[in-house]
């Protein structure tokens, strides 16, 4: 068969593009099956968290379909680029437009087998490995899944097949749209010229970077949050894109206008050869440094959710039950804790209660604290909550000596300083800030964080609440805790607001941030395949068209050296761009998620900095390792 | 016209792939002056070492035996650093894919060389203004590469080697890509340029180009073979001696 040579000679001659082609179908396939398989689990879903887990996997899912679904056709388009003189060619030699249909067809049925052989064995394996990660993070041991999962196989087969038969009618299309002579000149490169929408774009592109930046900065602790953050996510893709194409092309031409600056030698190739690069690479790099940033942010919260469920779990429950009621146990109430725990072979310690105000949400102007009322009141407005306990209870609850005199106050409010003067309720104190406060908890649950006031007596006309504590020792695993925990709950005839058990609260958090630290790992191995894939290309690309500058350049009297310096530089800044602005992207991310993480409770800087840092210089390694990797193709290319 | 001796090749031997299995001898043997303000073509079957003598001059390459000097600077002698420097002080090229630079301008693209060379802005802008006239690229001077015809870009081309007022113009087939009309524009281009005291070698194999020059060297498997002056011939007859020389070529007779 002469069709099956041609293309086996086609495949060979463009090994180098089709092997990390097909080597990255072949991940994205796997990842796919991975996610179908684990969503279609069913001792998965037989968990108390597992409905959330699957849950959280169909977006999951559906954001790395998206993500194939672009890299698809991107590298489609690229292939397409690079193969089109040989299309041009076989075209002039004679070949009907019939045969040049079938070589297409063909080629993208061999694409398309070997990635879902390769990525199915992959799958298959990887799936165990991924499942086992997965019951870890979520700390159960019971996971059951069988050797295959049909439907997930399935589904995985159907979806690339259709994404291959799309991307095979694009090529068609394709094809039957083009002259001959078309398809032999689509590799070179054309010049755009600009209006003055282009500057437009630049400036629009600067304006939303620096309104997503101020909302990140300026994101308070409050119900409107996440909205807020998502406001700034939209902004950032926009104004990335724009700086990107528009912003950095109109910063160089501008260069180029200083003829004093652009006339030297150093200047004049960076200037123009950067100008190029970005008006063919803009949106690829914009593309990389969103790919980039969104790993970054989308681990970030990820771990650092997870690393803070036991401090999320003890803002709850300070001791390991706590119980909010109006009164403290009755009589009966403290014989069913007593009954119930011996049943469960538990035995109860530190068994106390205190009277403190019903939680009052509000927030601050200037010195003074504004009362809503209780949380159904909160409005967007709304910051914290406000407890009251007396001197006496805080001094037995913590041990320290302690005498207030007359309008004198202590205060406990994570996150944020308070000194001097507060009004509080239309009552004004002097207040000494407190650096901890044992027994402080939130009450509501709720994102608002609970501000603890040390006063010499409860505020008059505002409700009370009674909080009893305990802990238990009890001889056995988590499992055996929540049985406790539950049918205690049970059995007292209270609301889960109204009980709060760690190990309960522990494991259901654990459910759903384990799930989400799983899903955002997998999504950002998908992120990486498709980046590495991108920039390997890109190099290709723009090795093929540094190898004619290169020569030119010597021609005209640049020594090998300058102009393998020159250019090296710019390649370098190039790949260096995405990174940089990924870095500086998360880098005011930060902020934002850091407020959103105190809505959770979760308030240890030093460890979102370390977790921070870590996965920085994680990606940034991967990075550059990536780029040394594929720089190699480059001067292959360039050296030939 | 002085009789200077501008370049003079001394027994210039070039072979590729020395210690390889399999070595080519592109230049055996190749010896010949040019003199200041010549026009001189070098003619020879495709694969006749055209380039590699065109390349040893233009210190892109060295020989591998033998000598070429430039004004008396002997040309191998230079480190890869010198000779850049020396290219862009005293060299011009111009060659058959024009090979300018797409991210520049074309005017920017004849500015390149001065660039580097450390020129100020406006004594490159001074330096354009006889050769946009000459050349007259008026029109295109500020498009780019990519948006001129062919014989534009060679014009341009043209421009960038004569804008540093170069010892000798190199040309390695510059009228191969371009059609017999555009071809005929750059030739007679050439002629004017000489005709202001320019050294000119010219590298082709086509005859009719060869024929706008003074004298026409040929060379066959990696030696000169011929040499033809012009004399008072008129063109259209030096282009039939020529062709005839070149068919003698061809044909291996001596
Ligand atoms: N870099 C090289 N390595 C090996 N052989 C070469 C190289 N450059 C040229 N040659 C060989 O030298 C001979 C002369 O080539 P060239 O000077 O390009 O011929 P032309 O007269 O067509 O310009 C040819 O046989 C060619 O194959
Ligand atoms: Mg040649």
């Amino acid at each position: 068969m002469l069709f099956i040579r041609l293309i086996n000679s086609s495949f060979k001659r463009n090994l180098r593009t089709y092997s990390p082609y097909l080597l990255a179908t072949c991940m994205l396939v796997a990842i796919n099956y991975i996610f179908t398989a684990i969503a279609a689990n069913h001792s998965l879903k037989a968990l108390s968290t597992g409905k959330v887990t699957t849950a959280m996997m169909k977006p999951g899912a559906a954001f790395i379909l998206m993500v194939t679904a672009a890299f698809l056709l991107y590298v489609n388009h690229f292939l397409w680029q690079q193969r089109s003189r040989e299309i041009g060619l076989y075209s002039m030699l004679g070949m009907t437009s019939r045969n040049l249909d079938l070589l297409t067809v063909l080629e993208k049925a061999y694409l398309l087998f070997f990635s879902l052989v390769g990525g199915l064995i992959g799958g298959i394996i990887f799936e165990k490995l991924a499942f086992l990660g997965l019951g870890r993070l979520l700390q159960v041991q019971h996971l059951r899944q069988s050797w295959i999962s049909s439907g997930a196989l399935l589904q995985t087969v159907m979806i690339f097949v259709a994404f291959f038969v799309v991307l095979m009618l694009v090529d068609l299309l394709k094809i039957h749209h083009l002259k001959p002579t078309d398809l032999w000149n689509s590799a070179t490169a054309t010049h755009k010229h600009h209006g003055p929408l282009f500057t437009i774009a630049g400036l629009i592109g600067l304006v939303t970077l620096a309104g997503a930046y101020y909302i990140t900065l300026t994101t308070k602790p409050k119900i409107t949050a996440i909205n807020h953050f998502f406001l700034a996510v939209i902004l950032v893709v926009i104004g990335t894109y724009l700086i990107f194409i528009a912003g950095s092309v109109i910063l160089l031409n501008w260069l180029k206008k200083r003829r004093n600056f652009y006339y030297q030698p150093r200047h004049f190739i960076a200037v123009s050869g950067m100008r190029q690069r970005m008006e063919q690479n803009g949106a690829a790099l914009a593309t990389i440094c969103l790919l980039c940033s969104s790993v970054l942010v989308i681990l970030f919260t990820a771990v650092t959710l997870y690393c803070g469920i036991s401090s999320t779990a003890r803002s709850y429950t300070p001791k390991d039950i706590t119980i909010v009621n109006n009164q403290p146990l009755t009589k009966h109430q403290g014989q069913v804790l007593k009954d119930t725990a011996r049943q469960h072979h538990a035995t109860v310690t530190d068994l106390t209660h205190y009277e403190a105000t019903a939680p009052q949400v509000g927030y601050w102007r200037g010195h003074s604290f504004v009362n809503q009322g209780t949380i159904d009141n909160m409005t967007t407005a709304t910051s914290n909550s406000m407890i009251f306990v007396t001197a006496k209870t805080y001094q037995r609850l913590t041990h320290h000596h302690t005498v207030l005199k007359g309008n004198q106050a202590l205060i406990y409010a994570p996150g944020k300083k308070h000194t001097g003067r507060l009004v509080v309720g239309g009552k004004s104190y002097r207040v000494t800030a407190l650096k901890k406060l044992n027994f402080a908890f939130n009450p509501d649950h709720a994102i608002f964080s609970p501000i603890f006031m040390v006063v010499n007596k409860l505020p008059k006309g505002m409700p009370t609440m009674t909080v009893t504590t305990l802990n238990y020792h009890l001889n056995g695993n988590a499992k055996k805790r929540i049985a406790f925990e539950t049918a205690l709950q049970q059995k007292l005839h209270l609301s889960s607001l109204q009980f709060s058990g760690y190990a309960t609260i522990f494991s259901l958090l654990n459910g759903l941030y384990g799930g989400l630290v799983f899903i955002g790992i997998l999504i950002s191995i998908a992120l990486g395949i498709t980046t590495t894939i991108v920039i390997y290309f890109k190099q290709i690309s723009e090795g093929y068209a540094d190898k004619q500058r290169f020569t030119t350049m010597q021609e005209v009297g640049l020594s090998e050296r300058e102009t393998t310096k020159s250019i090296h530089s710019q390649v370098l800044m190039v790949f260096m761009l995405p990174i940089i602005g990924a870095i500086i992207n998360f880098a005011f991310a930060f902020p934002a998620i850091k407020q959103i993480m105190t809505q959770l409770n979760f308030y240890s800087l030093t460890l979102m900095v370390a977790i921070a840092v870590i996965i920085t210089v994680a990606l940034l390694l991967l990075y550059l390792v990536i780029y040394g990797l594929t720089t190699r193709t480059y001067h292959q290319i360039i050296d030939k | 016209m002085f009789n200077m001796v501008l370049l003079k090749l001394d027994h210039v031997q070039k072979i590729f792939e020395a210690n390889s299995s399999h070595p080519v001898a592109a230049l055996k043997d190749v010896s010949f002056t040019v003199q200041d303000g010549e026009f001189v073509a070098i003619m020879g079957e495709s694969g006749a070492g055209k380039s590699t003598l065109l390349n040893i001059i233009a210190t892109l390459d060295n020989a591998t035996n033998g000598s070429a000097a430039l004004n008396g600077q002997d040309l191998s002698a230079l480190s890869k650093d010198e000779a850049a420097r020396y290219r862009r002080q005293h060299l011009g090229f111009v060659f058959q894919h024009f090979n300018l630079l797409d991210s520049l301008s074309n005017r920017d693209n004849v500015y390149l060389p001065l660039v580097l060379a450390r020129v100020a802005p406006d004594e490159m802008d001074r330096r354009i203004k006889p050769l946009v006239s000459r050349l007259r690229i008026a029109k295109i001077i500020d498009r780019y590469p990519s948006e001129v015809s062919g014989g534009q870009q060679q014009r341009i081309a043209i421009a960038r080697a004569l804008i540093t007022q170069p010892d000798v113009l190199l040309a390695d087939e510059p009228t191969g890509a371009l059609d017999s009309n555009t071809s005929q524009e750059i030739l007679d281009l050439f002629d004017d340029v000489n005709a202001n005291g320019q050294t000119i070698i010219m590298v082709t194999h086509s005859a009719a180009a060869a024929s706008h020059a003074k004298r026409t060297l040929f060379i066959k498997d990696g030696r000169i073979f011929h040499e033809l002056f012009r004399g008072d011939l008129s063109m259209k007859d030096y282009q039939v001696q020529i062709s005839n020389t070149m068919m003698t070529l061809t044909n291996g007779g001596e």
